[in-house]
This record gives structure tokens, sequence and C-alpha cells, in this order.
């Protein structure tokens, strides 16, 4: 099974949920797919390497704390994430290397601004054939 | 929410019976009509989840522009008794001090309508727009932020970005008291050091719109509005400061939630008592992100003041642009409210909810002590706006309060579904209204189908007898984030 990603109805903000068959896939794809949600990632180029490394309590802040710090690469370096490799995870911790390059008006059209991913509905499980995680972002 | 656990109480409120964890019941603003929308999504456990936050006052609130959030619904009023209560910064939300503000002009509509295209496209570029748009005035110092942290609407006025006279006209004058810059964090600093003077994006505007009707022609007059004239709303908020500081906090309250034992149905609900060091230094950053939003509408202003000066070639006089109110609807102030008959001291959680305040209140400046405080409830970019505002009744029953918009309805992937197909900016441009957009999606997502008829939440209120209408306005040109 591939990872996937499915849209929820969330009437004032975007929710998402990430199949996937291992954790470390579930983060990548749910890396992924908050990017896609801001950025044409075709238009994005692996130009630039960074490391992120973070660490939580538990299995669904990490997973809040992944995401978070993935648009914080944007919000704060206006550093565009296209690629992400070498993830390393257990419960408590993550780490991996991140590829993009920065954001250039001119190249790349951003499709709409994300504030912040919030704990509502948050979470990441395991149905007993793959992992599920679930997150709502503020529009 | 079970649609039969729901009581009718009048034409126009509903309530949710208090029950299990529940300290208070919840009461709904709405008509039959809306209340049919209502139940679509989970906006109703929200209000019920909110009826368990320690220390609630009466009930918790919604108005009828209420919509599914998260923590607290989009359109929701809480009251927290400010000895027991606690104070949760999702009940503000991320874009803390997000608001309206209006502001009138000589223009009439004749002169406006040919030259809009050149007006919108004046300001589009004139305003920083989008995401990650800066660069409207120098990228400020750390020092510099403090300073707007602490000054609000001042900063700007002082900064050359209006007039002394503004400060008349918005809620609490653009400043509160009390905010505490040292316990903002470095990333919100950097955040909100480039962004001053921006729009944004989402649902973030500036729209020139035409008077269209009077409903009230003697509090229009006091508001200097005439009908056939042209006005301007702004809709933004405390851009990047604003969301890292509800961030960091949602952290902190979090941990607070669990040192103090409270229980809460949502994570999001995070929340510290009012009294406790991480309550008290909460509201310290909240209040200066809400100085940062004040001063960002006041920039605003002063930059769409000079592109209509320069595309209209005309004298500031004979613009006659002055601020009518500025209002905001993503916050928690400490105010006095008379309950049931007994005085308590609150801090009023409004989120996606204004400020409505009645004549007489000591809050409001002495030119609308007699007519009551303006609530500006902007619509979906092509239909209407309207003019309100606040009465005595709503002092009474909504500890103030009242809508802060239409509220969607739809979502943005289902927005984005129904726009398959169809050229919305020809659509727009058929109905007489000029758009321009930075977001490739914005226009699709914030298309007028997504959100409730904004006609038929203002009248709720309206009939209800918490606000009173004034004017409604039609759009001419938009500029979106």
């Amino acid at each position: 099974m591939k990872s996937y990603v499915r849209l929820l109805n969330h009437t004032s903000d975007l929710g998402l949920k990430v199949y996937a068959e291992s954790l470390p896939e579930l983060f990548t794809a749910a890396g992924r797919a908050l990017m896609k949600l801001m950025v044409d990632l075709d238009s994005v180029k692996p130009f630039e390497q960074k490391k992120l490394e973070v660490q939580a309590g538990e299995i669904d802040l990490l997973f809040r704390e992944w995401l978070s710090e993935l648009l914080a690469f944007f919000q704060n370096e206006e550093f565009l994430v296209t690629r992400i490799a070498k993830v390393r995870l257990n419960d408590s911790q993550i780490s991996a290397l991140i590829y993009g390059e920065k954001f250039a008006k001119n190249r790349h059209k951003i499709r709409r601004e994300l504030k912040s991913i919030t704990y509502h509905q948050l979470g990441v499980k395991f149905d007993g054939k793959r992992y599920i995680g679930t997150f709502i972002i503020d529009v | 929410m079970n649609a039969e656990s729901i009581i009718q109480k009048s034409e126009y409120l509903w309530e949710i019976p208090q029950a299990g964890p529940m300290r208070v019941p919840g009461f709904i603003y709405a008509t039959e009509n809306l209340m049919q929308q209502i139940h679509q999504d989970e906006s109703l456990k929200q209000v019920a989840n909110v009826a368990q936050l320690p220390g609630i006052v009466g009930y918790a609130l919604a108005m009828p522009d209420i919509h599914w959030g998260y923590g607290f619904p989009i359109g929701g009023v809480a009251a927290m008794d400010v000895t027991n209560g606690v104070i949760s910064p999702g009940g503000v939300g991320y874009d803390i001090n997000c608001g309206v503000r209006l502001l009138r002009t000589n223009l009439t509509v004749d002169s406006v309508r040919p030259k809009i295209k050149d007006l919108v496209t004046g300001i589009f570029h004139n305003v920083p727009t989008g995401v990650g748009s800066h660069g409207a005035i120098k990228k400020l110092d750390r020092k510099d932020v403090q300073q707007v942290l602490l000054k609000g609407a001042r900063w700007a006025i002082e900064n050359g970005f209006g007039s002394s006279d503004d400060l008349n006209f918005i809620e609490n004058s653009g400043i509160l008291e009390e905010a505490n810059p040292e316990v903002i964090s470095e990333r919100a600093y950097q955040r909100g050091a480039p962004q001053l003077g921006t729009l944004g994006s989402g649902n973030h505007f500036i729209e020139i719109s035409e008077v269209r009707d009077i409903f009230d022609e003697d509090i229009a007059a006091q508001l200097g509005i005439q009908k056939g004239n042209v006005v301007v709303f702004i809709h933004t908020g405390s851009r990047g400061l604003g969301y890292q500081i509800c961030d960091d906090f949602i952290k902190v309250t979090l941990q607070a939630t669990a040192k103090y034992g409270i229980k809460i149905p949502d994570r999001q609900l995070a929340c510290a008592p009012i009294q406790s060091r991480e309550g008290q230094d909460y509201l310290g950053a909240m209040r200066a992100a809400a100085n940062f939003a004040f001063a960002n509408r006041q920039v605003i202003s002063a930059l769409i003041e000079s592109s209509l000066l320069k595309i209209l070639n005309l004298s500031p006089n004979n613009l006659g642009m002055r601020l009518v109110w500025d209002i905001a609807h993503n916050i928690a102030k400490i105010e006095t409210h008379e309950f049931q008959g007994k005085e308590y001291n609150v801090c009023v959680h409004r989120k996606g909810a204004t400020r409505a305040f009645g004549p007489g209140s000591p809050d409001l400046p002495p030119q609308y002590q007699s007519i009551g405080q303006p609530v500006l409830v902007p619509g979906d970019m092509g239909t209407e706006s309207y003019l309100c505002v606040g009465t005595r009744r709503a002092m009474q029953v909504t500890f103030g309060s009242s809508c802060h918009g239409a509220g969607r309805v739809l979502s943005r992937t289902q927005a984005k579904k129904r726009s398959q197909g169809r050229n919305l900016y020809q659509e727009l441009a058929k109905a007489g209204i000029f758009v321009m957009a930075e977001g490739r999606s914005t226009i699709a997502e914030e298309m007028p189908d997504a959100y409730k008829n904004v006609t038929d939440v203002v009248n709720t209120m309206h009939l209800a007898g918490i606000i009173k209408k004034v004017a409604r306005f039609t759009p001419l040109g938009v500029v979106k984030g």
C-alpha cells in the first residue's frame, strides 16, 4: 500500500487524514501533503538541505510538532520544503533531512496561507493494518 | 449534537440544556432556517464543550454566523468569572484581534464606478497582500515591535499613519492596557517585524463599497454615512505575530490544564485559571498581539488613503476619509457585566464575535454615547455588508456581543468543487464587482456560495434586539489576500 491523503470537510479550516504503512511514511506523507496545500511542489527545487529534529512527549503531539516545524521553515525563513528524507522516528522523537529552497514570488505560486496546525481532532492511530494521522490546519 | 435535545426558546433563540459535564446551558441565536444549516457541522457540540469550562457565567453563547471551528465554535462567546474562571488561547484564536474597520468618504458611487479598476489595482499594489507579504513600511527592529505591542494604533499615528482623532473611533481607543511584550517568544517577534501594514491571506480583504440602503437616518447621519456614497472596509488582524503567540500559549496552557487538574473535552480548549501566572502571561501576550493588529489596520488605512488621494487627484478634505469604527472579533477582554441582577467581573472570549455595547456605555466615545457602539458585519465578497449599532438588550443577554460576519457554510474543498468550470472573476464582474486576489485558491475558497446569507444573520440579531441595523453596503471592488 502506498501512502495516501484524504481532505476532510471542515467548515472553516482544512483537515487532512493521511494513511500509510509505517510511521516514517505517515510523517513524510503528512509533511508533503501539508506543503502541497500551500504551494505547487513541482515548482520548488531541492537546492538546499536542512536537518530537522523534533521532540514531544507523545506520538500525537510529535506529529503536530513535526508538521508545525515544517510550516515554520516557511513562516520564519521563507524556506519552502519539497522533499523529506532519512526519517528516523520513535514515539517521542523524529529527525529528518529536509530539502527545498527560498521562496521567490516570481517562481512559486502560493495557494493559500496556513496559519497553524491545531490540536482539534489531532491524532495518530494504527487500525491493525495501517497508520492513520489526522490534523486540522487553521487557514 | 442530537437535534431532539435542543429546545426552541423563541423565534430567534435555542437552548442546548445543561447535561453531563456542562456547567451551564448553551444558547444559540438563529432562525429555524439557519439552525438547519448549523446542524450540518459540529459547531453545536463545540458550544456544549465550551459550556464545560470552569468559571463560565450564565451560558455558552453562539451567534447566528456560528460554524465549526477548532475548540471554540466560530461565532462563540463565553464569559468567565475573573476570580475562578479560565482563559483559553483557543477561545480567542490564532489571528488575535482579527477585526474590521469601516472608513467613510465624500466620494459618490457615480464618480468611483468608472475608476474602480484603477482604485483596486492601486490599493492592491500599495498594500502588501498575500502569503509572506511584507514591505509596506521599513522592517521594524525589536525595539520598534515592542513599542507597537505597547502602544497599538497610537504607535502608527506617532509614525505618521493617520491622525490622533482616529483613536476615538477604535475599540478601546486602539490600545489594550497591560500588554506584556516580555512574555512573547523570539519567533513571534521575528514573524511580526516585517508584517506591519500587510493584509495577509485567506478571508482577509479590503473592500470599496457603495452605501445602498439606510435603515436609520439619524444614526447614519451621526456616523457620517450617506446613501450613494462610498466607504472602505478593511478586514485583517495580527498576522504571523498573533498566530505564533496563540501557538506558543496553547502549549503553555496544555501544561497548565494538567497542572491545575482542569478537565477539557478537546485539547484545543487548553486553558489556565485567569489568576494563574500562565493565565496572566497569556493575557499580557494576547493584549500585545491585539495592539499589533490595531496598529496594522491603522497603517493599512493610511496606505489606502494615500492610494485614493493619488489616483483620484484629490485633497484630503475633498476625499473626506474618516474612521467610523474599528472592531475586534477574535479577542478576550476583562469587562464588567450585570447578569440576572448580579454584577460580574468577567473575561469575555469573543471568537468570531464582536463587542456590541449599547448606548450609555462608559467605554464608548462621547460622539457615540447616545447611539451605541457601531457593529460591523461584512458579508462575502459578492453580496453585501452591514453597519449596525449595539443595544441595551445586548448588555443584558449577550455580555454586549453580536455576530461578526456571514459565517461559512461550505468547506473549502466543497467550495472549490462547486467553483469548477465557473469563472468567478467574470461572475463577480457581471455583478459590477472588480476583484483582485494574490492567492491562487482564494477566490474559489471564498466564493459567495461558501457563506451563509449575511442578511439572514444580521436580521436574526436585529429582530432579537441585540443590534440595530443602520446601513447596508454592496461591493464595487475587492482586494483579497
